[in-house]
C-alpha cells in the first residue's frame, strides 16, 4: 500500500528580488509504501524541509501532485494518520511537556482518556516522564526533541515524517530515539525520516532518495548504494602467487598474501574468477562485495551530480 | 475547539496578563471609593447622589462604559501579537500539520481570544459594578448593554489584528494597525466638519465611502451610552462595523489559505 505518492512535483518561491525565483523542489517523484522507513538526503537547501511541508500542506506547490493515503495535502483528514516533528522547532512555550501532548492530541479529535493513557505511555517511552510538569522553555534541545517525538506520534499515526529527529541528542539519546523508531518500524509504520546522520538513516532505512537542488538525484535501497557491485574482497590462501584476469572479465585492483580485491566488468564474472584461483589449487574461504558507507556513496553522489551539472 | 481555547487560557496565564488586569481592577475600585469620597463632599453641600446623577447624565454608567472601553483598549494590546505567535517560524508548523483546516484553526483562534479575554472583561466590569453598587446601591441594568457593545467592539478589533497578523506574521505591526484604525476612525467622526472645509465632491464621496467602511468602536460606545440613557439608537455604527469585521475575517481566511510557511 502506498501511504506517500508524489508526482512532478515542483515548489518555486517567488522572491520578486533580482536574484530570481528560488527552486525548492523540481519535479520531484516517488512514492513510500506502508512499513518503509525511507531516508531523505541531501546538502542544506536541497529541499527535503520543503517536502515535508508541501506533503503537510504547510507550503503549496507550484505545480505537480502530492498525496498521503490517497488525500491531497490540502484536505485536512490526509493528516489523520501523520505525526510531524519539525526541524528547529518552538512549541508553544507556555506549554509543558505534558500539556503539550494534550493539545497535540486534542487537535487530532483524541478523548481524555485516550489522551491520558497515550500521554503516560510515550512520555515513558522517550525518556520524558521525569520533566512532564516542567514548561517547554526550560527544555534542553535534546529534551525538546524527545518530547516533539512524542508529540508526532501522540495520535499512534501510521507515517512518521521527522525531520532531523536526533538533532542536538546526547549519544545515548540518539540510540534510545533509534530504538524508539526500529519500535515504530516493527509495528508495521512508516517512518520518512530526514537527517544529515547518514550513519543513522544507513542503520535504519530501507531505501534513500538523494536530493540535491531540488532534484532526486538517486533514489534507492540503502543495499544498492553501499555495495560496489563491481568489486570483491576474496579471501584465500594467496601466498605469493601472483593472478592475472583477461580485462574483458575484470582486473585486480590488489594482492595481498590472505587475498585479493577483484573489480569485474560484470557480476557472473565473479564465477570466473573463483574457477580460475580453484584451479590454482589456492583455497578460498569467503567472496563479499566491497561495501561503502552511506556517507562516502552519498559524497560521491552528491560529487558526481555536481561534475555533470553545466 | 479541539484545545484551542485551553491553549488560549494557558498562553494568557503564562504571559501574567492576568495582573494587568487584576491592578486595573483595584484601580478601578480605588477609582469608585475615591469618587464616592468626592460625591460626600457634595452631599455635605446639600446635594444628593440621585439629583447630581441627573443633573451629570448617569456618571456612574458613563463611568463604567469608559472602564469597559479601557479594559477592550488592554485586551487589544495583549492580544495583538498572539495570531502572529502562532504563525512564527517553527512554531506555525506544529499547528499547520495537524488534521485541521486553516480556516478552522484560524477561527477558532480568534473565537478563544475573544471568548478567553472577554470573559476576563467581563469579570473583570462585573467586580466594580457590584462594587459600584454597594458604594452607591445603585444597580443599573443597563451595564448588559455596555458589556455587548464592548464586547463587540473587542470582536472589530480582533479582525483587525488578525488580518495584520497574518498578512505581516508580526505582532507589532497588528498593534500599529489597531492604533492607525483607531486614529482613522477618531478623525472620520467627524466626518460632516470635515466635509464642509473641503469643497470637492469627489473627496467628499471618498471621505463618506471610508466612514462607512471603517469600524467606528467610539461610535458604538456611544451608543452603549445612548442605549443606557434610554435615547433613541442609530444602530448603523454597529451594524456596518460588525459587517466590516466579517468581511475583513473572511479576506484574513483566504489570506491565510493562500500562504506559505
Amino acid at each position: 500500500m502506498t501511504v506517500i505518492d508524489v508526482q512532478d512535483l515542483t515548489k518555486v518561491y517567488r522572491t520578486g528580488m533580482r536574484k530570481g525565483d528560488i527552486v525548492a523542489l523540481d519535479s520531484v517523484s516517488l512514492s513510500i509504501g506502508m512499513g518503509e522507513i525511507f531516508g531523505l538526503l541531501g546538502p542544506n537547501g536541497a529541499g527535503k524541509t520543503t517536502l515535508f511541508k508541501v506533503l503537510l500542506g504547510i507550503t503549496q506547490a507550484t505545480s505537480g501532485e502530492a498525496s498521503l493515503f490517497g488525500r491531497p495535502p490540502s484536505d485536512p483528514k490526509s493528516r489523520l494518520q501523520v505525526g510531524y516533528l519539525p526541524e528547529n522547532h518552538r512549541f508553544p512555550f507556555h506549554l509543558t511537556g505534558l500539556g503539550l501532548l494534550e493539545f497535540s492530541a486534542r487537535m487530532y479529535g483524541m478523548s481524555q482518556s485516550e489522551i491520558d493513557q497515550r500521554s503516560e505511555e510515550l512520555l515513558e517511552l522517550v525518556g520524558m516522564a521525569r520533566w512532564v510538569d516542567t514548561k517547554i522553555s526550560k527544555y534542553s534541545k535534546g529534551m525538546g526533541q524527545r518530547i516533539g517525538l512524542a508529540q508526532a506520534m501522540i495520535s499512534d499515526p501510521d507515517v512518521l515524517l521527522l525531520d532531523e529527529p536526533t538533532d542536538g541528542v546526547d549519544p545515548v539519546g540518539k540510540i534510545e530515539i533509534r530504538k524508539v523508531l526500529e519500535r515504530i518500524r516493527s509495528d508495521g509504520k512508516s517512518i520518512v525520516l530526514n537527517s544529515h546522520l547518514l550513519s543513522e538513516v544507513e542503520s535504519m532505512a530501507d531505501r534513500v532518495a538523494i536530493l540535491s537542488k531540488g532534484r532526486i538525484i538517486k533514489i534507492s535501497s540503502v543495499e544498492d548504494l553501499t555495495s560496489r557491485k563491481s568489486q570483491y574482497d576474496i579471501e584465500a590462501d594467496m601466498g605469493s602467487r601472483l593472478i592475472e584476469i583477461p580485462p574483458e572479465i575484470g582486473k585486480v585492483v590488489v594482492v595481498t598474501a590472505r587475498g585479493m580485491t577483484v573489480e569485474l566488468t560484470k557480476r557472473d564474472n565473479v564465477n570466473y574468477v573463483i574457477d580460475h584461483l580453484r584451479m590454482k589449487k589456492i583455497s578460498i574461504y569467503s567472496v563479499t562485495p566491497v561495501k561503502v558507507s552511506l556517507e562516502q556513496s552519498f559524497i560521491e553522489t552528491i560529487t558526481e551530480d555536481a561534475e555533470s551539472q553545466p | 475547539m479541539r484545545g484551542i481555547l485551553t491553549d488560549c487560557i494557558a498562553e494568557m496565564v503564562d504571559r501574567k496578563v492576568l495582573w494587568i488586569f487584576a491592578v486595573v481592577t483595584v484601580i478601578g475600585i480605588l477609582s469608585v471609593v475615591v469618587s464616592r469620597s468626592i460625591e460626600m463632599q457634595f452631599q455635605s453641600e446639600g446635594m444628593d447622589f440621585q439629583q447630581m446623577n441627573e443633573m451629570l447624565g448617569n456618571p456612574l454608567m458613563k463611568g463604567y462604559n469608559s472602564f469597559m472601553y479601557f479594559l477592550v483598549f488592554l485586551s487589544v494590546l495583549a492580544t495583538a501579537g498572539l495570531v502572529p505567535n502562532m504563525l512564527a517560524r517553527g512554531r506555525v508548523d506544529f499547528y499547520l500539520s495537524k488534521p485541521l483546516s486553516r480556516k478552522a484553526l484560524l477561527l477558532n483562534k480568534v473565537f478563544a481570544i475573544w471568548v478567553v479575554y472577554g470573559a476576563i472583561m467581563v469579570l473583570v466590569m462585573l467586580i466594580e459594578f457590584v462594587v459600584g453598587g454597594l458604594v452607591y446601591g445603585m444597580y443599573d441594568s443597563g451595564i448588559v448593554y455596555i458589556i455587548l457593545t464592548n464586547l463587540l467592539a473587542f470582536f472589530l478589533w480582533l479582525s483587525v489584528t488578525t488580518f495584520a497578523g497574518v498578512l505581516s506574521g508580526s505582532g507589532a505591526m497588528s498593534m500599529m494597525a489597531a492604533f492607525l484604525v483607531w486614529v482613522l476612525q477618531k478623525i472620520l467622526a467627524f466626518h460632516n466638519g470635515i466635509k464642509e472645509l473641503i469643497d470637492a465632491p469627489i473627496v467628499e464621496k471618498i471621505i463618506d465611502g471610508l466612514y462607512y467602511i471603517v469600524p467606528k468602536t467610539g461610535e458604538i460606545s456611544d451608543l452603549a451610552d445612548s442605549l443606557v440613557a434610554g435615547d433613541s439608537v442609530d444602530w448603523m455604527p454597529l451594524y456596518s462595523s460588525l459587517a466590516f469585521a466579517v468581511v475583513l475575517l473572511y479576506v484574513t481566511i483566504c489570506l491565510f489559505n493562500r500562504k506559505d510557511y
